[in-house]
């Protein structure tokens, strides 16, 4: 008992897994730049 | 039966083609091969966190100096502290993630297999590098795991290597979360819809959410460290306008949400273990979900609690008291729903159930604690005691530790195809559970009578109760030697697994035979299947 995925199913799905990698990989440096440059700002007070 | 198609697609084919010697190991991009590297390394940090562990308490089982220097005493308890929650703790999540996402939503693999191999082979380089630092001129980091400067500035030669590990760690953790995040929003089999999913994914996807948050802040914070050290910034240096102040705020918008990665795959664990062996569904499986998610929304705004003595404005004291004392009530939403699971099931008490049932008790000791501690004119008393060192490993220990030893007791027959020895895996519970609270339950009693953490010697009052811990912890320590020889045990000896081990199990990795194949789900789950596996 076993359902089939489509081939094109399976390389719209490699697409996004790839686009949703790059968009956490963005949002993590977001943080970490986001970070450094508040306690910059913040240092400059 | 599924597990019989799979085991003819998979067992008799694609099984062979698994590779071997060790470009098997260096070379893995299989979940599977990936999961055991994680466990195997998070075994060996344990023990390496365990003998500092041992040292520590060797040093605090009477007053005065009798085994170590104090400069050394407190490198092993910021070593202790970062072996064990970045070697030991994380990396057994992501061990038993690796393992188990894939076969529970009917995945034939992490979305990312390259970068699954990269995450983990980043990890053995880290903690050489931080075990490393003991060998160097000056000794390793001393500061706690905190790293608060300007203490951790003063680290002689070992600064920028601890700098340039929890770096390592931090990327590590953040590459697996976003493979986690991708498997699981991607490659889930036709049917198993976000609210099909079993708990402990849930968990998991909620656990890398919050990673990818926070670990970068904490590897900003330690960039910023280090340009301070070297570039002469002067980020968190008083003298030249920066605040160091400002390095506790954002190391606990990290250290926080950090707690909760610690313990939130913890809470999908055992509500898969509890109605395994209930044999009843999850009580309130949604409000599960929702529970776990509110822990983790919380979290990220409560971390001044850990500053109260710092001094902050009262409305700051009143809102970081008040949301932590939210955390409650989600909290006691999860313990009420474990315990409404077991209430008129037909229990039995296999060692991952007692394991859970041990974590229900004792991680809620440690839940009440952090309610005192959160409460800001007690707080000012407890701050930096024993008190906080007893509740943060009562969450830690009894909590995330006897977690992954119930999920380890739990899925080691669907790994090896074999069951362990019962009456050595209750040995090894009864011991562990005795031993626990004989080492941290007496540290309340030491805290709340003033004696501070993080210290090597102490006043003459605090001697018994410091004797008891140290019994604790040395028969707690000798009595995990027993877990990698019960597993040494099962894969030698241990009598043929079904695929189903557990009569009451549910989930998609008990339609598959044991041990799982090399290879599994490669063609999807029908949704037929998914439906049985997903009946909560």
């Amino acid at each position: 008992m076993s359902a089939q995925v489509p081939a094109d199913e399976i390389e719209e799905r490699r697409r996004r897994a790839k686009r949703a990698a790059v968009l956490l990989a963005l949002v993590a440096a977001a943080f970490y730049f986001g970070f450094i440059i508040l306690t910059y700002l913040r240092s400059q007070h | 039966m599924a597990h019989d198609s799979q085991a003819v697609a998979h067992g008799d084919t694609h099984d062979e083609h698994k590779p071997h010697g060790w470009r098997r190991w260096i070379f893995a991009t299989n979940h599977k091969d990936i999961g055991t590297m994680y466990l195997i390394f998070s075994g060996l940090m344990f023990f390496i966190g365990g003998v500092m562990a041992m040292i520590i308490r060797a040093e605090l089982f009477k007053p005065g100096l009798q085994f170590v220097d104090p400069q050394f005493f407190n490198s092993m308890t910021t070593m202790h502290a970062l072996f064990m929650l970045f070697g030991a703790v994380m990396p057994a999540w992501t061990g038993l993630a690796n393992w188990q996402i894939p076969l529970q939503i009917g995945a034939p693999d992490m979305a990312l297999p390259r970068l699954n191999n990269f995450s983990f082979w980043i990890l053995p380089f880290a903690f050489t590098l931080l075990f490393c630092t003991l060998f160097v001129p000056g000794g390793g980091p001393a500061s706690g795991w905190t790293m608060y400067p300007p203490l951790m500035l003063q680290t002689s030669e070992a600064f920028p290597m601890s700098i340039f590990a929890v770096h390592l760690m931090g990327a590590s953790s953040i590459l697996g979360s976003i493979n986690v995040i991708v498997t699981i929003m991607n490659m889930r089999a036709p049917g198993m819809t976000l609210l099909r999913m079993p708990l402990f994914v849930w968990s998991w996807l909620i656990t890398a959410y919050l990673l990818i948050a926070v670990m970068p802040v904490l590897a900003g914070a330690v960039t910023m460290l280090l340009t301070d050290h070297f570039f002469q910034t002067t980020f968190f240096t008083a003298a030249g306008g920066g605040d160091p102040v400002m390095y506790q705020h954002i190391f606990w918008f990290f250290g926080h949400p950090e707690v909760y990665i610690l313990i939130l795959p913890a809470f999908g664990i055992i509500s898969e273990i509890i109605p395994t062996f209930a044999r009843k569904p999850i009580f309130g499986y949604e409000a599960m979900v929702y529970a776990i998610a509110s822990i983790a929304f919380l979290s990220f705004i409560v971390w001044a609690h850990h500053m109260f003595t710092v001094g902050m404005p009262l409305a700051g004291q009143l809102f970081f008291m008040l949301s932590t004392m939210l955390i409650a009530i989600p909290t006691g939403v999860k313990v009420f729903n474990w315990s409404a699971t077991m209430w008129k099931g037909s229990l039995t008490f296999e060692t991952p159930m007692l394991f859970a049932i041990s974590f229900l008790f004792l991680f809620t000791i440690g839940g009440f604690s952090g309610l005192m501690l959160a409460i800001v004119p007690a707080d000012y008393q407890y701050h930096d005691t024993y008190f906080v060192v007893a509740h943060f490993h009562y969450v830690i220990v009894p909590g995330a530790v006897f977690s992954i030893l119930a999920a380890v007791y739990y899925w080691l027959p669907k790994w090896t195809g074999k069951m362990y020895d019962e009456r050595l895996g209750k040995t090894h519970f009864w011991l562990s559970t005795i031993f626990v609270n004989v080492l941290f339950f007496p540290q309340h009693f030491l805290g709340l009578a003033g004696m501070p953490r993080r210290i090597p010697d102490y006043a003459t009052q605090f001697t018994d109760w410091n004797m008891v811990s140290s019994i604790g912890a040395f028969g707690f320590g000798l009595s995990q030697i027993l877990f990698p020889y019960i597993i040494w045990k099962c894969v030698k000896s241990g009598e043929p697994a079904p695929a189903r081990a557990w009569e009451g199990a549910k989930g998609l990795e008990w339609e598959l035979p044991s041990p799982a194949p090399h290879h599994t789900w490669e063609v999807p789950p029908s949704p037929e299947v998914v439906a049985r596996g997903a009946e909560h």
